[in-house]
């Protein structure tokens, strides 16, 4: 795959996630607390993929920087589950899990896989708690009582575009990271093409324009919903 | 096969799963309320069913009573009236008999007169034999006979007939409304317009009142036992119509009844 299409898909990920979060920057005041914390989970995309771009050019290896990434993104996204799911046993899962994820982080940080490769075991088990996260988000939703009765549809809600947005890109995410590492290890042995790796990562890239577009659709049902005096 | 194409393959397959969940998600929660919207229309069907056979239970009982008040009552009253008149020439005369008798049949004549109302009330025949119009102006002219409010009857309508059921339950409503402004609204006259175009039927009853209805009727649409006004919204939902009131100029209040499509099926198509 050509690394000019390849950057050009990066930079257009980066322009949609700096496109979506100018909505929701001007109307920051009037977000509720589960939209705030997507606006600042769109923040910390932008901050840390033009960071990484700049890690790179002016330290060299970023691999450090996509770990103090997945784990900053896995805060900001218990934020929102905490918030967001009504179950108070998994809500108190929710509430302490940053603190397992953090000393998993900073094992295979340190310990592991090390700084200088891409942190497989950590990212992976962060893509997978935010799957089931998502999925049980999804089922608390779909199993919700007064939406029924009230005849709400899901997909009204801001709260559903959001999750899906999360979701999808998680999805998308867990066999990468799980991956990643061992690809690094095979490239430097000369085993793999860099075509691949780098079609790989487009896909995610296209599949975060997607989950960003799906995180739009939720910040204009907020608009919707406030329209209808909700 | 490579690790790389393995990735691949298992991220797009993630991915399509991923959108599989969401989409099945959106789906079941739309049938779930669909189905709950569906009893919802089900049971509201079922209620409608039952609201119209016990409107109709109550017509042929109201019915029934005004046919043997007017058939067997009336019947007989009219014979003492014949006996009464026939007693006159065997009264003697000198102590008063002649007044008493004719006081009594003037009495007998006033429970006539009742009874007539009550069973016009009960049941209009006009209705059935001459229309919604003339059974209107006869309510009227018979208000007219026993009540202190002027009622006064209008009609610009082209002739055409109402169907039975409409007709029946837009009768109820005006007979409703009269007796709500004779409760409350102090009026002295009142003005029933009738009008129809091929598609709308339109009776609108005007009052000179306070315009006490008005605030009488938002109190009773708070309340939950509040019948009168029941009455006419259940029976303008049965036949699909609907009623607007709006403060007169200078005073009182305007009811305005519309139904539409009011005419029978055939007479429609």
């Amino acid at each position: 795959m050509n690394v000019t299409l390849f950057f050009t898909i990066f930079y257009s990920m980066v322009g949609i996630e700096a496109l979506v979060l100018i909505p929701f920057l001007l109307n920051y005041k009037s977000l509720d607390f589960s939209s705030r914390c997507i606006f600042f989970y769109i923040l910390s995309c932008i901050f840390f993929a033009g960071g990484s771009v700049l890690v790179e050019r002016y330290i060299g290896n970023n691999m450090w920087f996509f770990s103090l990434m997945h784990f900053i993104q896995f805060v900001i996204l218990s934020v929102f589950f905490y918030r967001s799911i009504p179950n108070p046993t998994m809500k108190n899962i929710v509430k302490y899990m940053p603190f397992l994820l953090l000393a998993i982080f900073i094992f295979d940080l340190f310990f592991i896989e090390g700084v200088r490769a891409f942190n497989s075991i950590s990212s992976g088990v962060k893509q997978l708690v935010v799957l089931t996260y998502g999925l049980y988000l999804f089922l608390q939703l779909l199993r919700d009582r007064n939406l029924i009765e009230k005849s709400i549809y899901i997909d009204s809600l801001p709260i559903f575009w959001y999750n899906s947005g999360i979701f999808i890109f998680a999805c998308t995410e867990f066999l990468f990271c799980i991956s990643y590492n061992h690809l690094q290890a095979l490239f430097t042995t000369g085993v793999a093409r860099m075509g691949m790796t780098i079609a790989i990562l487009s896909i995610n890239y296209i599949v975060g324009m997607i989950s960003m577009i799906l995180l739009y659709i939720g910040f204009s049902k907020i608009k919707k919903l406030r329209h209808a005096n909700y | 096969m490579r690790i790389i194409d393995v990735i691949v393959i298992g991220t797009t397959v993630m991915l399509m799963l991923g959108v599989i969940v969401i989409l099945l998600v959106m789906l079941q929660q739309k049938m779930v309320i669909q189905h709950k919207l569906d009893i919802r229309d089900k049971d509201l069907q079922l209620q409608r069913e039952r609201l119209i056979a016990v409107l109709q239970g109550q017509e042929q009982e109201r019915k029934r009573i005004a046919e043997d008040l007017h058939d067997e009552v009336g019947a007989q009253l009219s014979v003492l009236k014949l006996n009464l008149g026939g007693l006159q020439p065997l009264l003697k005369t000198g102590n008063g008999e002649t007044e008493r008798l004719k006081e009594t049949k003037d009495f007998t004549d006033t429970i006539i007169q009742q009874l007539r109302f009550i069973s016009q009330s009960l049941h209009p025949q006009a209705l059935e034999n001459l229309g919604l119009a003339h059974a209107l102006d006869s309510f009227c002219n018979l208000m007219n006979k026993n009540k202190q409010v002027k009622i006064a009857f209008k009609t610009a309508g082209n002739g055409q007939t109402v169907d039975r059921e409409k007709a029946l339950n837009v009768y109820r409503v005006v007979q409703e409304l009269i007796n709500n402004i004779l409760k409350h609204a102090q009026a002295t006259d009142v003005l029933i317009t009738y009008q129809t175009t091929p598609s709308l039927l339109t009776v609108t009853v005007e009052d000179n009142g306070n315009g006490a209805l008005l605030t009488s009727l938002s109190a009773s649409r708070a309340k939950t036992g509040s019948l009168g006004l029941k009455n006419i919204e259940s029976r303008l939902n049965i036949i699909g119509g609907n009623i607007n009131f709006t403060p007169g100029t200078p005073q009182g209040t305007i009811a305005t009844i519309s139904v539409e499509n009011y005419q029978t099926p055939a007479q429609n198509s």
